[in-house]
């Protein structure tokens, strides 16, 4: 068979061949600068879809998650970034869960790389702290709380919730929750000779209702007190400056800043009704009042010149540090003592004022090929200024005027200096051994305190060495030991008493030094009481924070990578802190800490992926207490030893299991698909041993959380530029707490206002698809 | 037999033909034309458009060719003239690589970065602890990615977490921070290039750190409590605990290991006094069931009310 090109077409696809060496090359070009600018061009998208939850639950939609009601919810997600082509400037914005309320957040930034730069951000966040809080009060969330009305007391002499019989019946729920919302601007600007400049600036409000203790004295007993927690009020507004000047050169960076932060609280005060007085105004029976208030928060602000530096002495040698001045000031005007006098303190405000100074130093040098060594000082000193007044103490809007010395207290301002020094060696021992050597030297002053302070020294060692290319490991430990000065219990007391009640608290015929004056005991002995010094607690107590205390922390670690593809990691640590004084008395003997974990990497291909792993946690304290329920002897009689017939050792241990398990599957280039799992739970117990002959204690049950967590995800690219996502998730968490399971009125104590909660136990499961498109 | 080509075929090599000539001028016309960077062809030239993770610098700042003071690939990989000089198998890597398992020192990797980012949040990186621990930028920073992940609040803890294993499962306890919602991030409380205060902390201590975002616990107050004023760890582990408001024990056990006096309200508290749903008959105790202490002394991070002495006002 013959294959003659004809004439007509012979032409035609010569000028076609023609034109295509003209048109190929551009095309080609073309597609190869497409092809170019999609691999070098910043990627932008929008995810837009719906979601559904299946159920309502505070503790799941908790802390900006906004998925805390039940039903359809909008997904909203964008990120956009734009660079120019033939210059620097650049714009960013991205915007989160932009659909769902107390948690969306925005920022958007702009600029010229190397010139300037703005940026702005939105954030919200919400704390949910309870859906099942309940009240008998009206007006939750305002500033006064009033009891319902025709409110029954039952028994005017001896108040309780037994007794109210309108109680059951008017507890109302109330969601304690609180939302902050803050924005951010931001401004940076690079200025010649090395300098750039930023500043910043932040207002953050939050408002809600968290709960706080409200306790108010009922009749005229000093123990008859009533307490419930009250929806505080809160409307915070936070602002927050920044401005920074920096510079940088080859061997000078350094910065100077001023910086800011102005709280500001729109609550003076939460006030209430009392619900054992009646609802006609009556006075409560005896010292309740009719009705009680709690001071808020109040306005403070913080302002701070700070430097910071780093020089580079020489290739192998870098000096850095800072040095920072803060003043923090208070001075909101004082409530009334109570709610029934109103009678002001001598002062009307605290003119309150700390001046913080920070200053510290580093040196960081090779003094060898092998060696490197830092070394460095720190200076912290809070110096609080704050006047020191007298001030009378009215228990609980108690209507009895305090009369006598017992009532006076006087302010105790505390201050607090913390100098450390350190230095540390790194020595490479071979190519595959490291050694670090370390000692930390730190000393705290401070006034006020049982302690005028103490002395730690801190010695540290760690090994680090590769066993082979594929397997390392490395062991550390630390020791220090903390020496305090000599403990004296009374001195907080000798501070803010006076001498006359003091000396009231010991038995006559005795004397002790009140701020270096010998003053007589005034008190009378009984057969319980016969102190010959002033103590307001038990002498042989020591507070764990202040007194001698010697730690020892172990860590170990390996990591091994059997395969190219798998990646394994091991490690451990345990810390123990012994309290040697307190062994001989009262308070923290001894915690205790350990964690192991495990981890797994495995990139089975290119295309999958997973992990797994596993930590086992716990921590223990145990403490000595003593049944002051019941005796109060080891005060009384100024024993400075652990009383053994009614003391006792509390122990609290809580252990808890982590485990995650993941997997990521990239399937034809155009599906990716996976799924998370997590595991946490916890277990808090309590035990007591040493018990003490004369102490009767009974254990308490466990608490208990359990959260698990199912993650599940597609992603199928349907267009070059658009994307289905799918996306699964179920979460479970049940909780066991005594602290407020089953503590409902009948069986609540009869003088604390039960708020029926009880601890979150949720199942949700969660579905959303979206619709995903690549802007570029 | 005379072989005469069919026409189609003969177009269509006629086509293929051009076609080839095109990109072959296309291609005459691209070498040694940089890609993505000034400069960059020595490198492209072999690392193309094939490797993506190599283009992708260009989605980044390091990839802003209007910023003049943007690197080429030799300015942090080395000019890696045994690298590109080599031939045949086996070619020695550049002079300074990052990937995983990389021979660089980490030291060496670190100057390459230092040599433009030393200033700023930089300036205490020598002798701080992740110096110290040997880590390098890259452990941290993905450079040729247009996200990189541990600057993004969302993201951050992925890589956090992934040496910080025992706060990677305390962000898991039913009290933390809202880090694992990604609403705030380590580095919110951290510098971990180093920093003035203890443990990397932003604030020159930890209360100061804390005070960022709670700053209405700053006072200072007529009445403060000594751990807080002292710190804020003496009674609250920031990432997270089994126990309510991030405190380390549970109360009242935490607040009876300072105070065990008072008014019979501390000492050893047990079973007993949950009252009936503790097994035992008759009514719990005010200081064991909700808020516990603070039931009564609500204001225990200090009160500035007259009659605040007890923090209960």
């Amino acid at each position: 068979m013959k294959h003659i090109i004809e004439k007509r077409f012979s032409r035609t696809i010569l000028a076609a061949s023609i034109a295509a060496i003209g048109l190929s090359a551009p095309l080609a070009a073309q597609a190869e600068e497409d092809d170019l600018l999609s691999l070098t061009r910043p990627d932008s998208e929008v995810e837009v879809g719906v979601g559904h939850v299946s159920d309502g639950s505070f503790k799941f939609g908790d802390y900006g998650r906004g998925l805390e009601q039940s039903g359809a919810y909008l997904i909203g997600n964008v990120q956009v970034n734009k660079r120019g082509d033939n210059n620097a400037r650049y714009m960013e914005l991205i915007g989160r869960n932009l659909g769902l309320s107390g948690s969306r957040d925005f920022g958007i930034k702009a600029g010229e790389q190397g010139n300037y730069g703005l940026s702005f951000e939105y954030d919200e966040l919400s704390k949910l702290h309870s859906d099942s809080y309940q009240t008998p009060f009206t007006g939750m969330g305002s500033t006064y709380l009033t009891k319902p009305a025709g409110w029954t007391v039952g028994n005017a002499a001896n108040p309780s919730t037994a007794t109210m019989t309108d109680l059951a019946a008017n507890m109302k729920r109330f969601n304690v929750e609180t939302q902050r919302k803050a924005a951010n601007l931001g401004l940076t600007k690079q200025l010649t000779g090395g300098w750039n400049v930023a500043l910043n600036y932040k207002r953050e409000k939050k408002e809600g209702t968290q709960l706080s203790g409200a306790p108010m004295q009922t009749v005229n007993s000093s123990e008859n007190r009533s307490t419930f927690l009250a929806p505080d009020p809160i409307d915070y507004t936070t602002d927050l400056f920044d401005a920074v000047a920096l510079y940088a050169d080859e061997k000078l960076q350094m910065q100077v800043g001023y910086h800011a932060s102005l709280f500001d609280n729109a609550i003076r005060s939460l006030g209430w009704d009392s619900l054992a007085c009646f609802e006609d105004g009556t006075p409560c029976t005896g010292d309740g009042g009719l009705t009680g208030r709690l001071g808020m928060m109040p306005d403070n602000q913080f302002h701070q010149l700070k430097a910071s530096g780093g020089y580079t002495l020489s290739k192998d040698t870098r000096l850095s540090g800072s040095l920072s001045f803060g003043r923090a000031t208070q001075n909101e005007a004082f409530l009334p003592y109570d709610t029934w006098t109103n009678t002001m303190p001598a002062t009307t405000s605290l003119n309150g004022r700390v001046d913080t100074t920070h200053a510290d130093i580093k040196l960081n040098t090779k003094l060898a090929h092998k060696i490197n060594f830092t070394a460095g000082y720190k200076y912290d000193d809070r110096d609080n200024r704050t006047p020191v007044n007298q001030y009378t103490y009215y228990i609980a809007d108690n209507t009895v005027l305090p009369a006598s010395e017992a009532s006076v207290r006087t302010n105790t301002p505390l201050s607090k200096k913390q100098q450390q020094l350190y230095a540390d060696i790194d020595y490479h021992l071979s190519e595959a051994t490291k050694l670090k050597l370390g000692y930390d030297y730190d000393k705290i002053t401070h006034t006020y305190e049982p302690t005028a302070g103490d002395k730690e020294h801190t010695l540290k060692a760690e090994i680090k060495h590769d066993f082979s290319d594929t397997t390392s490991g490395g062991l550390a430990y630390a020791h220090s030991d903390r020496n305090a000065s000599a403990y004296d219990g009374m001195a907080p007391a000798m501070a803010t008493h006076t001498a006359t009640y003091l000396a009231s608290l010991c038995v006559v015929g005795n004397s002790f030094s009140y701020n270096g004056v010998v003053t007589a005991c005034t008190g009378t002995a009984s057969a319980t009481f016969t102190a010959t010094t002033p103590w307001l607690d038990t002498p042989a107590l020591r507070k764990f924070f202040l007194t001698d205390r010697k730690r020892d922390k172990l860590r170990a670690y390996a990591n091994f990578a059997p395969s190219e593809k798998l990646d394994l990691q091991f490690g451990a640590s345990y810390y123990q802190e012994k309290y040697p004084e307190a062994e001989a008395g009262y308070g923290l003997t001894k915690a205790t800490g350990w964690s192991t974990n495990f981890d797994a990497n495995w990139a089975a291909t290119e295309a999958v992926n997973g992990i797994f792993f596993a930590t086992f946690e716990g921590s223990r304290t145990d403490q000595r207490s003593s049944d002051t329920k019941n005796k109060t002897v080891a005060r009384e009689t100024n024993d400075p030893a652990f009383f053994a017939q009614y003391g006792g050792v509390i122990s609290r241990l809580d252990r808890s299991l982590t485990l995650g398990l993941g997997f990521k599957v990239k399937q034809n280039g155009s599906l990716d698909w996976g799924g998370n799992l997590t595991h946490a739970a916890t277990v808090g117990s309590t035990g007591f041993s040493n018990i003490g002959t004369l102490v009767s204690v009974t254990g308490m049950p466990d608490t208990v959380s359990r959260l698990s967590r199912l993650e599940l995800f597609g992603k199928y690219k349907v267009q070059k530029a658009v994307t289905l996502n799918v996306k699964y998730a179920y979460e479970q968490f049940d909780s066991v707490d005594w602290a407020w399971d089953g503590q409902t009125i009948a069986v609540a104590p009869t003088n604390f206002i039960s708020t029926e909660q009880t601890s979150p136990d949720y199942q949700v499961h969660v579905v959303g698809v979206t619709l995903t498109y690549n802007l570029k | 037999m005379k072989q005469k080509y069919p026409r189609h075929s003969f177009a269509a090599m006629l086509l293929g033909m051009a076609l080839a000539l095109g990109v072959a001028a296309t291609a005459q016309a691209e070498e040694g034309k940089d890609l993505v960077l000034k400069g960059d062809a020595k490198c492209t030239s072999c690392h193309d458009k094939d490797e993506k993770s190599v283009m992708a610098i260009g989605k980044t700042r390091h990839g802003a060719t209007g910023d003049s003071r943007t690197p080429t690939c030799t300015n942090c990989h080395g000019d890696s003239v045994k690298h590109t000089e080599h031939k045949g198998g086996n070619r020695p890597l550049p002079d300074r690589n990052f990937t995983k398992g990389t021979a660089t020192p980490a030291e060496v990797r670190n100057d390459t970065c230092l040599g433009c980012h030393k200033g700023g949040n930089r300036m205490q990186w020598a002798g701080s602890q992740h110096e110290g621990q040997g880590l390098a930028c890259t452990n941290c920073h993905t450079v040729h990615n247009q996200h990189d992940k541990v600057r993004d609040k969302a993201t951050q803890t992925e890589t956090c977490f992934s040496c910080h294993k025992e706060q990677r499962a305390q962000s898991n306890r039913s009290s933390h921070h809202p880090v694992k919602e990604g609403k705030i991030a380590c580095s919110n409380c951290h510098n971990p290039h180093g920093s003035s205060g203890s443990k990397l902390l932003l604030g020159n201590t930890v209360n100061e750190t804390c005070f960022t975002c709670h700053a209405e616990k700053r006072g200072p107050f007529l009445w403060e409590h000594a751990p807080v004023a002292d710190s804020c760890t003496n009674c609250h582990t920031p990432h997270g605990s089994s126990n309510a408001a991030l405190l380390k024990n549970r109360p009242p056990y935490l607040c009876s290991s300072c105070h065990i006096r008072g008014h019979q309200a501390e000492g050893i508290r047990g079973g007993e006094d949950l009252g009936t749903p503790g097994g035992i008959a008759g009514r719990a105790k005010v200081p064991l069931v909700g808020k516990a202490c603070m039931n009564c002394h609500g204001r225990i991070h200090g009160s500035n009310h007259p009659s605040g002495a007890g923090f209960a006002r």
